[in-house]
């Protein structure tokens, strides 16, 4: 019973251990591989200006392109909010701007492209395209 | 894996965190010396800070006191403010209820409003049921620091900086209320947020979605 008071902290790493294995995963999180992607919409010169009034197969198409260019990474978050617009969509953090491909509907699979900074939340980090129907939790 | 590894493991792991995580004491001293965190010279100034009887051991813990963050920098959490890392150094125990929180609330949001896209209904909905959900698992003044933490965004703007701050103090009050009833529960919290919303309450930037009639 003199073990008791090291619960919350081995909660704790167990957590951050959990966390650190999730890798990219993002707790329960699942995102498209830039292979499957293209399999699904193939690939379209990406223009941002364009991108948040295209149809669904022409975001995916530019998504791809966007991932296979690594277009924005490195770049400030607010470079991409200037030439791309204002996030349309959400996943895990407002700091984390998301932009839909799929336009949302219910019972219906949804995806979403994500920019997730770096630890100061002022350059890209990584680009991921994300399937928003399935982000559950995982508690 | 067995149990036996999993626990060496364990106790590896859990070695290292303590070895590495700087003591109370100085941390408290490194707070009143208000040298920047990260900063290059950070180590440097620290290094040459006054230090007496009860800190004399803190020089040698200055890496760690000037990392950016002890145990944030081992959680994987995309998108955290300064101040969330802050929080989670100095309060790690309700850091977890907070995400764990946050998550019961996306789950909530996204299960009454399935077509949810950004500042509309379903992120209103979810600040206040966040909101709600901290205020009673780590009290109101807690919640409103994590919350606030959140907010702590360079890069957003100031419409919706102030959507999200308005709609996460309407759920610290529905919470105080529900408490005041006894009836504080997620279910109560929903209920209480779709009539605050049907009823024009909540800040939206982007109306437009469906309201449900009862909670799903």
């Amino acid at each position: 019973m003199k073990y008791v008071k090291f619960v919350p902290l081995i909660f704790v790493m167990f957590l951050s251990v959990a966390y650190a294995l999730s890798g990219t995963s993002y707790l329960n999180g699942t995102f498209l591989s830039l292979k499957d992607a293209k399999k699904k919409w193939g690939s379209l010169e990406f223009k941002a200006s364009e991108f948040i009034k295209s149809n669904e197969r022409q975001k995916g198409s530019m998504a791809v392109n966007l991932l296979e260019k690594k277009y924005y990474v490195n770049a400030s978050m607010s470079k991409v909010r200037t030439e791309i617009g204002t996030p349309d969509s959400y996943f895990f953090s407002d700091t984390i701007y998301a932009y839909e491909i799929t336009p949302p509907e219910e019972n219906k699979e949804q995806w979403q492209l994500v920019f997730i900074p770096d630890d100061n939340l002022e350059k890209v980090k990584e680009i991921k395209i994300h399937k928003k129907c399935c982000y559950k939790s995982v508690f | 894996m067995s149990k036996p590894i999993f626990f060496i493991n364990l106790i590896l792991i859990l070695s290292v965190q303590v070895y590495a995580y700087p003591d109370d004491i100085c941390k408290e001293w490194f707070e009143k010396t208000k040298i920047a965190i990260g900063a290059k010279d950070c180590e440097a100034k620290c290094t040459v800070t006054m230090i007496d009887m009860r800190t004399f051991q803190c020089h040698s813990q200055c890496a760690e006191l000037c990392s950016e963050s002890s145990i944030s920098k081992y959680v994987f959490y995309p998108g955290l403010t300064s101040k969330e890392k802050a929080l989670i150094d100095k309060y790690p125990k309700e850091s977890i209820i907070v995400f764990v929180e946050k998550m019961r609330a996306e789950e909530s949001s996204l299960r009454q409003f399935p077509t949810q896209k950004f500042n509309d209904e379903g992120d209103a909905f979810r600040h206040y049921v966040w909101a709600g959900l901290l205020a009673k698992e780590i009290g109101i003044e807690m919640a409103q620091t994590f919350l606030d933490a959140h907010e702590e965004n360079p890069l957003q703007p100031n419409e919706e900086n102030s959507m999200d701050l308005a709609n996460n103090r309407s759920g610290i009050l529905g919470a105080q209320k529900l408490q005041k009833e006894n009836k504080l529960d997620l279910k109560n919290l929903e209920n209480q947020a779709l009539e605050a919303l049907r009823a024009d309450k909540h800040i939206v930037i982007n109306p437009g979605l469906p309201i449900p009639k009862e909670t799903k």
